[in-house]
């Protein structure tokens, strides 16, 4: 045990005034995001809009990447029976875990599976969530009006049709191809794909093609 | 004399809060216990930005989505009101987290704080039930069909699941009674829940002391 002399200090004035200053420092912060950043605000719901692929909030994401691996009957199991063991493990754990030990190095069992079960949770969150910047703040409904507007449909279809030559279908484009791939072929498409027969995109902003890659993106 | 000392000469207010102020912080307390506190701030934090919100926010698919925007655009401080109640809701996710991990990494969960890692984990179901319904609110594009999801999940659960998506939705479909549903949850249920699960929190952690992480 370690011999360092520490003075304990009283809650009342000592420890309270950290506690303030602490909370002004993240007010502040709090204020500064507040100020200088946009919070992102889509088109208003249309519930005929069937073709638009949600995202939920960012710490809801790792569920959202998990789910993608259940198929079928076996989605019972990412929907309900593992968030429900999950959230069972959580609420009993200090039931189960009989280990008085408090200190982390005698907890070997504990501390390991812990981090492992972190470790998915982080994972899973970054393969679901935007890997590239390019799409970081775009705005994939946007995206979607563009494809319209820009006529892109009078080449390509998204039936998921079998295209052997000719310009592919983009039902899935999103799981083929990586975003920067989709932003910089936009620009120039044969200087990625040899005589490419698509005409570069022209006449939009850098803004207006990130929401276009983002649409791309969303067709999963 | 001042304001306390009259109103202690009438209420005999130093016993009580004495009680609350008078004792020592253990030694071992260092930076890693702030995020509890921090937490509970942003709860407030949350509670204030909320109450502003309400001024003018609807709660029907025909009003939501321009009154936020109305929020946004046009409302003295509206900027800044809702930023920070956005920002807030990320960053209390983000603090609920660590403090929940610095709880585990002390083993403070164990004996005798078994009951008090129970509230915890109610805790932080609160709060991401106050992440769902919130979402909703904006009434865009991403809250709408996010919800469709999260409610079709619901949906999912053997059993009491058709039962669970119509107590979610008020219905069938998603509509407005869906909004005004997640909107009472978020501003009224929640809060509530979440102000006794804090007190007892609170409460126990008084009685037993912050645990000795050795
Ligand atoms: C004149 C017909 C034509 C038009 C118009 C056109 N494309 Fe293409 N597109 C092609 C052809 C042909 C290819 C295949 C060659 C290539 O990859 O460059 C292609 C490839 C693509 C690819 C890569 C697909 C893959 O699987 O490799 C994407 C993404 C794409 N187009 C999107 C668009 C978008 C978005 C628009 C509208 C702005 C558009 N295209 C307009 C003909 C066209
Ligand atoms: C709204 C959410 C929460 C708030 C505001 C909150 C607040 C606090 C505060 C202020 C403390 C004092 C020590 C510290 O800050 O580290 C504390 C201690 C504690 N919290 Fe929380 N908490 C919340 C959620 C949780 C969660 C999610 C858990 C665990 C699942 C948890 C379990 C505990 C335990 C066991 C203690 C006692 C720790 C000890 O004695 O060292 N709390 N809480």
């Amino acid at each position: 045990m370690s011999t360092k002399v520490r003075k304990e200090k009283p809650f009342y004035p000592d420890h309270l005034f950290t506690e303030a200053v602490v909370a002004l420092v993240v007010l502040a912060v709090v204020m500064l995001l507040a100020a200088f950043t946009v919070v992102p605000t889509e088109p208003i719901a249309n519930p005929t809009d069937t073709s638009y692929i949600p995202r939920p909030e960012w710490y809801f994401l790792f569920l959202f990447q998990a789910l993608k691996y259940f198929h079928g009957p076996a989605e019972v199991l990412g929907t309900f029976l593992l968030p429900t063991v999950f959230i069972l493990l959580l609420i009993l754990l200090p039931f189960y875990d009989r280990n008085p030990a408090k200190r982390w190095s005698k907890r070997p069992v504990a501390l390991s599976s812990a981090s492992v079960i972190l470790i998915g949770v982080i994972v899973l969150t970054f393969l679901a969530g935007p890997v590239s910047t390019v799409t970081l703040f775009a705005n994939p409904a946007h995206g979607k009006q563009i494809y319209a507007a820009k006529y892109c449909d009078s080449c390509h279809s998204l039936t998921g049709a079998a295209t052997t030559d000719g310009p592919p279908d983009l039902l899935h484009v999103g799981s083929r191809l990586e975003p920067q791939y989709i932003y910089d072929h936009f620009k120039n498409p044969s200087a990625l794909v040899k005589n490419s027969e698509m005409p570069p995109v022209t006449g939009l902003s850098d803004k207006d093609l990130k929401d276009l890659t983002a649409y791309m993106m969303s067709l999963k | 004399m001042s304001v306390y000392d009259w109103l202690d000469k009438r209420l005999d207010l130093r016993p009580g809060l004495a009680k609350m102020l008078d004792h020592p912080v253990p030694t071992w307390v260092n930076w890693l216990y702030c995020f509890g506190g921090i937490t509970f701030f942003f709860f407030v934090l949350q509670a204030i930005t909320g109450i502003f919100l309400m001024l003018y926010y609807v709660p029907s698919p025909d009003h939501a989505y321009e009154s936020v925007q109305y929020i946004t655009n046009t409302v003295h401080f509206g900027k800044i009101i809702r930023g920070m109640h956005h920002w807030t809701a990320t960053l209390i996710v983000v603090t609920v987290v660590i403090h929940m991990l610095r709880v585990f990494w002390h083993g403070a969960y164990k004996a005798p704080r078994e009951l008090n890692w129970v509230a915890g984990v109610c805790l932080f179901l609160l709060t991401m039930g106050f992440g769902f319904t919130g979402y909703l609110l904006p009434w865009d594009q991403k809250a709408y069909w996010a919800t469709a999801v999260g409610t079709n999940i619901a949906g999912s659960v053997p059993v009491v699941g058709s039962f669970l998506l119509k107590l979610a939705r008020g219905g069938t479909d998603l509509g407005a009674v869906t909004l005004v549903r997640f909107f009472d949850v978020h501003v009224a249920l929640l809060p509530l829940f979440m102000v006794i699960f804090l007190a007892g929190h609170f409460f126990m952690i008084r009685r037993q002391g912050i645990s000795r992480p050795y």
